[in-house]
Formats: C-alpha cells, sequence, structure tokens
C-alpha cells in the first residue's frame, strides 16, 4: 500500500506540493489582507448596531421611567429624543437666506452711493468703474427698476416667515426650547463631542439643585458608584445617539418634545418676598410631635392670610408641573400619592382619620406642603417630601397652589 | 607567531606561500557556502562524473549541530508512512509552535483586565488588520490541538507504543494531554464574553468539589469567591506563562524520549517482547535529510495551508456579548473537552463525579503501562485492553452526550420556545427571529393561530382569536403585561402577516409548531409576536406565550386515567392562565441575517 511510504515518494514532489501550497496560503493571506479594512468596517457597523439594541433594553428598563419611552422627556428628566440635544437649528435655512439678501441690500447701497459720489467715482480706474456698473446692472435686471423696495420685500417676507416658523415652535418654547439658541452642547459650552457629552453624563450623572430638577441624574457608571458597567454605557450612548441617526429634524419632533434641558440660570430658583411659613421649614418627622403646637399656630397664619386673597389654579398648576416639579414625584402611586384625584382622596379617605377630625381639606393640604412631616400617609415614607416650600412660596402662590389642587376632585385612583 | 596580533590569512601566506593559501581559502569558502562540497566536489558534479569517495561532510553539520542532531538521524522505513504514527504526535508539536506564534501575536492586543479585555477583543475584530484571523487561527488550533493529543494518545495505545521500555514517555505523553486540556480552557475565559465567563464558571466550580480544600482551590483559581479581575489575571498568567512553559518542558522530556528510544514499529512487524526500533536495517534507513525533512515541511505547508482555508471560510472563533455575571444565559456548558465532566456530576455527588472520578481516571491512564504488563502490541493478543478501552471510550461519548444542557437539566417549556426564538448568536446559531430581514419585520400584532392546525387556520383564526381576547379580557391582562416589560400600547388588534413577509411568516409557523409541540404542559396555548418600532431603525419585538396552567409535580405534569393534563382552575371556576414574555430589539444594520 502507498500510503505506507511517504504519501508521496518522489522528493522532487515532495518540494513541488509544499511550494505550492505555500504560494497558496500567500495567495490566501493576501486575499484576506485586501478584504480586511472592508470586514473591520462592517464589523464595526454590525456591533455598532447590537450596542444599539443592548442599549435599547436599558433604556427602556432604566431610562424611559424620567426621560420617556420614546424619549420625548418628562417633568423628572429632559427629552434625548430632542433637536435640541443634536444641535438641529430650524431658522438656520432662513437666517441664511435673510444674510444673503441683506448682503445683497448692503452691496447695492454701497454701488449706488459709489455711482453718485463723484469723489469716490474719480478714484476708480475703468476696469473698475465698469465692474460696479455690469454689478449694478445685474442687480437691476434681477430685481427690476427698484431693487431695494423689492429686497427689502423679500426681506420682509423671510422675516415674516421666520415669525412663523417661531410661532409653530411656541409650545416648544413654553417648555423651555430657544430657538435662538437651539444648540444644548452650546448653552453648555461643551467643547467635545456629543457622544462624549452623553456618556460622562452617563458616568457621572448630573448632580442638580432641586430647585429646577426634582432630582438629580444618578451616577450609572461602577466607577461611580453606580450600577452599570462601562460597556453598557456605551451601548446606552449609542442608543441615544441612534435618536440622531441620518435624521431629518422635523417640527413634529421638535413639539413631540415634551420637556426640553433647563439652564441653571438666576430666576429658576424662586426667591419670594414674603414667604409664608419660614419657621417651619426641615422638621424632621421625629420632631413633629414635639412642635406640634408651632405647626399648628403657623398654619393658621398662613390659612389666614390666604383667606383674603383668590388663587389662580393655572399659575397653581404651572407651578406644580413646573418650578416646584410636584408632579415629578406625584405622578404614579410608587413614589408618592398620585395627583389625580387629591381633592377627593383628601376629603373622602385622609379627612376620615380620626386624628385629622377638626380639618378641612384646605387646612390639612396647606399642611402638608408647609410640613410635609406633620402627617405621614401609610405606605409612603416620611422625609421623603421636600420641608421648603414655607420659604419658597408666599401666600398668594400657596393659594394658587391650592386652588389647582382643589380641582383635582375627579375619581380617586387609589380608592377602591 | 601571527604575523597580526590575532591568527590571520597572512599567517597561512607565511606558512603555506601564498598559491596554496588563496586555493585551500576558496576551498574552505566554497565547502562552507555549499554546506560540503569543495571546488573539486563543484567541478566533478558540473562534469557529470561519480561523487568523490571521501566522507560526506555533508554530514558534518549534521553530527554535531544542536539543532539537527534534535532529530534521528534515519527512521525506520515502517514508521514514515502515515500508519502506524497517523502524523499524530508531528500535528501535535506543529500545534505547540503554532499556538505559541499566534498566541504572542494576540498577545500585543490584549490586556487581562474584565474592563477592557472585551473592548480589546472589538478592537482586534474591527482595528486590527489581521486581527481576526489571527484569533480565528489561535482558537481552532486550540481546539484542533485539543483532539490532535487525544487522537495521538489513542493511537499510542491501540498500537501498544506505550510498552516496555516506553511507558515513561506515556506517562509524560498523559501530562501533555491535561496541560493542553488546562491550556485551552484557560485559553477559554480570556474573551471576556458570556461564552468565556460561564463555560469558564461551570468548568472552575468543579474544583470546588475538592474535598477538604475545595473553597481554598476555588479562591486560589478564581482570586475571589466570583469570577472577577483577579481569576482573569490568574487564568492569563496559566495561559502565558505557567502551562507554556510545563507544556515545554514535558514536550522536550517527551521527545527526547521518543528519539532515545525510536519510534516504535507497527505491532506486526515484532515478536511479543521485542524492541527492534534501534536496529534499523541499511536497507530501511529513510535519511533526515533530505528524505524526512522534506517531507515535514511539506506537511508544515500543507498543514498550515488546510488552517488558513478553514480559518476563511469556514471557521470564525465565537465571540458572544460582553460577560454578565447577573445573567446567566440559557444551555450553558463547559467547553466540549470537559463536557464529560460535566456529564459525570449529573450523575450526583459533586465531589465524586466532579474530582475524584476525573482524578482516578487520569491517574489511571498515567500508570496504565506499568499495570498492563502483558509484552505483546498486537491486537488479537490485547483483547482485555482493547475491551477496556472500548468501555471507557464509550463511556466518555455517553457522559459527553450526558454533559449537553439538553440533557437532564429541566426547563420550563414557554422558557425554552421564547429562547428558541430570540437567543443571541452564539456558536453561530441564532433565534429564529433574528435573521428575518429587517424589512419584513412588519409593525403590528400578528398569532401563532394564524398558523395552528385545524379549523382556525388563516386569517379566519386571527379574526377568531381577536374576539375571543375581547371577550375573555384577555386582551386587557395582556396589555398590562406588556405595560411591565416597558411597553405601553394604548390597544392591540391582531391582524394576518402581510403577504409580503414570507420570512415572518415562517417563524410564527416555527412558533405555532412549538407549542403544539408542548401543548401537554402548554395546555391552550397561544403565541404572539409584537412588533413595534422604537427608533428610526431600530425595531422591538415581544414574543408572549399564553397557557392554561396545568397541575405538575416534580417537573412533570400529572394525567388523568386518560392520559390528558388536569388543568388548574381559579376559586370562581375559571382556568388559571399565565404568560411568560420575552423581547429585543432589532436594529437594520445588525447583520443577523446575511
Amino acid at each position: 500500500m502507498d500510503l505506507q511510504r511517504l504519501l508521496i515518494d518522489r522528493m522532487e514532489n515532495r518540494i513541488l506540493v509544499g511550494l505550492t501550497m505555500v504560494l497558496a496560503s500567500m495567495v490566501l493571506v493576501g486575499w484576506v489582507a485586501i478584504n480586511e479594512s472592508g470586514r473591520m468596517a462592517s464589523f464595526q457597523q454590525q456591533h455598532l448596531a447590537r450596542s444599539v439594541e443592548k442599549g435599547a433594553e436599558l433604556f427602556s428598563s432604566s431610562c424611559a421611567t424620567c426621560h420617556g419611552n420614546g424619549g420625548e422627556g418628562s417633568a423628572r428628566a429632559p427629552g434625548l429624543n430632542n433637536p435640541q440635544l443634536f444641535g438641529h437649528d430650524y431658522l438656520a435655512p432662513l437666517d441664511t437666506q435673510i444674510a444673503a439678501v441683506e448682503t445683497r441690500i448692503a452691496r447695492f447701497e454701497t454701488l449706488t452711493a459709489t455711482m453718485v459720489d463723484e469723489e469716490a467715482r474719480s478714484q476708480l480706474n475703468e476696469e473698475e468703474f465698469a465692474a460696479v456698473q455690469a454689478d449694478l446692472a445685474a442687480i437691476i435686471e434681477r430685481y427690476g427698476e427698484d431693487p431695494l423696495t423689492s429686497l427689502n420685500g423679500e426681506l420682509a417676507t423671510l422675516a415674516t416667515n421666520r415669525a412663523n416658523l417661531i410661532l409653530q415652535m411656541q409650545s416648544a418654547i413654553d417648555r423651555g426650547y430657544d430657538p435662538e439658541d437651539p444648540s444644548r452642547m452650546n448653552n453648555v459650552g461643551w467643547g467635545s463631542t456629543l457622544e462624549t457629552f452623553v456618556l460622562t453624563t452617563l458616568v457621572s450623572g448630573r448632580p442638580v439643585s432641586s430647585n429646577y430638577w426634582p432630582e438629580p441624574m444618578a451616577a450609572w457608571s461602577q466607577t461611580a458608584g453606580g450600577p452599570l458597567r462601562e460597556d453598557q454605557l456605551r451601548d446606552l450612548a449609542n442608543y441615544v445617539l441612534n435618536w440622531g441617526h441620518e435624521r431629518n429634524w422635523t417640527l413634529e419632533d421638535l413639539l413631540r418634545v415634551q420637556q426640553f434641558a433647563k439652564e441653571p440660570v438666576e430666576g429658576a430658583i424662586q426667591i419670594v418676598e414674603n414667604p409664608v411659613a419660614t419657621e417651619i421649614i426641615d422638621i424632621q418627622f421625629a420632631d413633629v410631635s414635639g412642635r406640634r403646637d408651632e405647626i399648628d399656630e403657623v398654619v393658621a397664619r398662613a390659612l389666614g392670610e390666604m383667606a383674603e386673597l383668590t388663587g389662580d389654579p393655572n399659575n397653581g398648576q404651572s407651578l406644580y408641573n413646573g418650578s416646584l416639579a410636584c408632579s415629578a414625584c406625584h405622578n404614579l402611586a410608587t413614589v408618592a400619592p398620585p395627583t389625580e384625584g387629591t381633592f377627593t382622596r383628601v376629603e373622602d379617605t385622609r379627612l376620615a382619620d380620626p386624628t385629622l377630625a377638626a380639618y378641612s381639606a384646605e387646612h390639612y393640604i396647606v399642611e402638608s406642603i408647609l410640613a410635609p412631616n406633620a402627617y405621614v400617609v401609610e405606605g409612603y415614607p416620611a422625609n421623603n417630601m421636600p420641608q421648603n416650600f414655607g420659604e419658597r412660596l408666599d401666600a398668594q402662590l400657596l393659594a394658587d397652589l391650592v386652588a389647582y389642587l382643589s380641582s383635582q376632585d375627579g375619581d380617586d385612583p387609589l380608592a377602591n | 607567531m601571527s604575523v597580526l596580533p590575532f591568527p590571520s590569512f597572512l599567517d597561512d601566506v607565511k606558512e603555506k606561500g601564498l598559491r596554496k593559501a588563496v586555493f585551500e581559502g576558496a576551498d574552505e569558502v566554497v565547502e562552507r557556502l555549499s554546506a560540503g562540497l569543495n571546488i573539486q566536489d563543484v567541478r566533478d558534479a558540473l562534469r557529470g562524473e561519480d561523487p568523490s569517495r571521501r566522507p560526506n561532510p555533508r554530514l558534518q553539520p549534521h553530527a554535531d549541530g544542536f539543532w539537527l542532531h534534535m532529530r534521528p538521524s534515519y527512521y525506520n522505513r515502517q514508521v514514515t508512512g502515515l500508519y502506524p504514527s497517523f502524523r499524530l504526535g508531528w500535528l501535535s508539536t506543529y500545534f505547540v509552535f503554532f499556538e505559541t506564534i499566534t498566541g504572542i501575536i494576540l498577545m500585543f492586543w490584549y490586556t487581562p483586565s474584565p474592563e477592557i479585555a472585551y473592548g480589546n477583543m472589538l478592537s482586534m475584530l474591527n482595528n486590527v488588520p489581521f486581527g481576526q484571523f489571527t484569533r480565528d487561527l489561535h482558537r481552532l488550533g486550540a481546539e484542533a490541538m485539543v483532539l490532535i493529543v487525544f487522537l495521538h494518545m489513542l493511537r499510542t495505545f491501540y498500537t501498544g507504543s506505550y510498552k516496555k521500555p516506553r511507558q515513561f514517555t506515556w506517562f509524560t505523553g498523559v501530562l501533555l494531554l491535561i496541560f493542553t486540556g488546562f491550556l485551552s480552557f484557560t485559553g477559554y475565559l480570556l474573551p471576556w464574553d458570556q461564552l468565556a465567563l460561564w463555560a469558564v464558571t461551570i468548568g472552575a466550580s468543579m474544583a470546588e468539589a475538592t474535598p477538604l480544600v475545595g473553597e481554598q482551590v476555588n479562591l486560589l483559581v478564581r482570586g475571589g469567591p466570583e469570577m472577577g479581575a483577579n481569576g482573569l489575571l490568574r487564568f492569563y498568567m496559566a495561559h502565558v506563562l505557567l502551562l507554556p512553559v510545563l507544556l515545554f518542558i514535558f514536550t522536550g522530556v517527551h521527545y527526547y524520549k521518543v528519539v532515545i528510544h525510536g519510534h516504535s514499529l507497527p505491532p506486526r512487524e515484532e515478536n511479543p517482547g521485542e524492541d527492534t526500533a534501534k536496529r534499523v536495517p541499511l536497507d530501511r534507513r529513510v535519511y533526515f535529510i533530505p528524505d524526512i525533512l522534506t517531507s515535514e515541511l511539506m506537511w508544515f505547508a500543507v498543514t498550515s495551508f488546510i488552517l488558513i482555508v478553514l480559518c476563511i471560510w469556514f471557521y470564525h472563533a465565537p465571540l458572544e456579548s460582553h460577560a454578565d455575571p447577573g445573567v446567566t444565559p440559557l444551555g450553558t456548558t463547559a467547553p466540549w473537552y470537559f463536557l464529560w465532566i460535566q456529564g459525570a456530576l449529573k450523575l450526583g455527588d459533586k465531589t465524586f463525579w466532579g474530582v475524584i472520578f476525573p482524578g482516578i481516571l487520569l491517574g489511571f491512564l498515567m500508570v496504565v503501562p506499568y499495570i498492563d504488563l502483558n509484552p505483546a502490541r498486537r491486537f488479537a493478543q490485547r483483547r482485555l485492553a482493547f475491551s477496556i478501552s472500548f468501555l471507557m471510550l464509550t463511556a466518555l461519548v455517553v457522559t459527553s452526550y450526558m454533559g449537553l444542557a439538553e440533557f437532564g437539566v429541566a426547563t420550563a417549556p414557554d422558557q425554552e420556545i421564547l429562547n428558541e426564538l430570540t437567543f443571541e448568536p452564539a456558536h453561530n446559531h441564532m433565534g429564529l427571529l433574528r435573521p428575518v430581514s429587517y424589512d419584513q419585520l412588519a409593525t403590528g400584532a400578528f398569532t401563532t393561530r394564524e398558523f395552528a392546525g385545524g379549523a382556525e387556520h388563516g386569517p379566519a383564526g386571527v379574526v377568531e382569536f381577536n374576539d375571543m381576547l375581547q371577550q375573555s379580557g384577555d386582551v386587557e391582562h395582556l396589555l398590562e403585561h406588556l405595560e411591565t416589560q416597558f411597553l405601553s400600547l394604548p390597544t392591540l388588534r391582531f391582524t394576518p402577516v402581510p403577504a409580503n413577509a414570507p420570512e415572518l411568516v415562517h417563524v410564527l409557523e416555527e412558533f405555532a409548531h412549538l407549542l403544539e409541540a408542548e401543548q401537554v404542559e402548554l395546555l391552550d396555548s397561544w403565541g404572539v409576536v409584537i412588533i413595534t418600532p422604537n427608533q428610526g431603525n431600530l425595531k422591538r419585538l415581544d414574543i408572549v406565550i399564553n397557557w392554561q396552567e396545568i397541575e405538575i409535580v416534580g417537573g412533570s405534569p400529572v394525567l388523568d386515567d386518560n392520559g390528558n393534563p388536569i388543568p388548574v382552575f381559579n376559586d370562581d371556576g375559571t382556568p388559571v392562565r399565565r404568560t411568560s414574555s420575552k423581547h429585543v430589539f432589532i436594529n437594520e444594520q445588525s447583520g443577523y441575517f446575511n
């Protein structure tokens, strides 16, 4: 049997086979080399896509509660599926056109001034003069005998369009959008890419004042004591950035955003001139019984001040959802009782408690705002609600708030 | 006394005269360059004359050079063919060097830290030219090496080559087999993906079963109670330092013994108890140079070529998602060459089957030549040894099969089906839903009732399903369930799968079949697939299974006298229905579908 031999008995043939194989291997390796850059690029794309998938999973379970399922944002956190985050400027195309027309007007004025001014004209040589005349002729040919009027007309139309466009964005502007300064990156003066902005925010969170966000953005990375690994943060960032993937932002996209980023500027912190109850702020639950009389006295005084005022439920609502951010916690029944049916709940359930026998609904609400620990509803933790509303509200704002809550007299979702 | 302060050509001239010195010098240069032919030899060769009769100076470097002296000068013609060696020993050696070289290249791109190891893998795949190729070669080589070394052992056993005087050669061979297994196993962890973490977690947990010092061994191996940064570093050090050093030392010992004793001849060539390997008759000698050397160079080229072809078209080293100690993938197993231990573990006591049994087995293997004193090497005279080996091989196959995830691990059928539909790519397989083309993932809600057998078949099944959900109020339950999975839908209306989505139809058909196959445990079940858009190029797929609960005792359903399962009812007499679900996101560019 020939297998018994070296398989290939003749040395020439062995050398031939060996050389052929070496050459074939070299060709194959060369072929791999040629395809390497394409393969690496397609792997990169595929990996990014799968990373976005993993990010979507993390986002829906960890981030959507505050940033919204579709990234539209909520009272607790800004929208991320948001042209502002990606720096889209809706006014830019119009601004470009306006700038072009303004340049043209300036040019026309310069040219006509040159034609009128003898001295200026005399400084031009023949060629330059011919050029000025040709420019003028071109403008007149395009805009008629009176270019200034039609150019100004065009400018006026563009300005109207611009104003209309801003008007269409009004509801977004009400929620904090600034069409004149539409880029979040510019606002915060971020010097690097959007990706690093998102990543660093995820890593270290955002310690914010509760005066403009109800709760800070947590630090999510394990490095900063959070729950997520570095690769998971990258997945999340890739998911967030995927909202801008080949995106042509439309006005609907802007209007869909429920909440825009808030700037920590002066004025965001409400400073009232005559705070209603500075004495009873920061009373811990354990201290309530000791300071019972003081609480009752201050609450009675506040109620007295409010009696002469008329509350504006609309302003109350905007305080509730806006700068005071009550709705951040009072939305689902998990953190705090929901807003819906508050007044009904106070009347039917709370006042049924014998310890609150002497209370009116208004009294209960005011006491709960000014001294949240005075009465803690069973099932919710004490010391949880901010205890500084006494110095952030004056009697009028308190009355507005109470007026808004009194309008929540529908069915109580907790009652059954 | 030299002319110059050191010996030089001038001394020769002084001694022999210019003419002679020049001629001798030229002769020496030619002889060095041609490895033995002097000018006279070259002249003779050109004239076509017979070679000179002086002792062949070409054997000189072979006779005292280390590299060439490592190899025998000549082999017996009986052992140079495919049989009896099948080139397995040579191949094992080939892989030792192959793995070393590819491994050293990979070391340039790898850092053994859980924070960046996986990132290193990714950059190897997307940013290092030949990164994937080298990794594929190294991984394929590793798996092949385990197999080849094992086959080498089998061959040695069946040709009786472990018998006197080669007992110690066999002993070092078994050690090399163990080192190879551990090398492959320690390398398994390094990519730090799910596959690595869990295969190694299972493997390393066997160490825990070591009697008395199990906990200490476990801590020592993992560097902590769980596999983490220390564990990875220890595995890395074992993989690139400790085990290779042992492997090289014992490869040296092993091969030294092979050369000392000679390659054993095929059993039929010798009488029992005879060992003639070192006495090679002149007419049977095959010289290393040039015959064996050219043969080996050819084999080297052929084997490398085969590996290259495999790694270009047929094999890619797996890489799953980032290791996550919190998520155990369904169907996790140890690497295939340790499956037999995993299977044995299912037989009972962890300490016995996980440590003592494999220990005894390997110990037995090592001492086989000292127990089996029967000098005969021919098959017919070794019936007992062969019988025992076949028994052991059978046991190996059976325990390996038992080690598979399918065997003896009870998973709820709904979880099995959900996993079947959605699992992430692993071992070149993936959940049925993933490879559906992106444009065929039509937004909407679809049900298996459209494809279930019987009268409900087709769009009528969908209409009936919608009605049934509305009447029973299950649609509310379904919406509530989806809410807990972070999917808020205002309503749900099921529609037939669009005609232009045959791949989705196929998946739903499979889904229906899977449910039907489990109709005992998943009584009166239905499944739905709900596809919702998430981002411009991203869709969310929710797969829900709903069934009527039956009585289950000890993991298997209780059957009544007619062999039917017994449904469970609420206090008010309505059947208890269970829901379980899973969801995945699919990106347009994820490339599951090409």
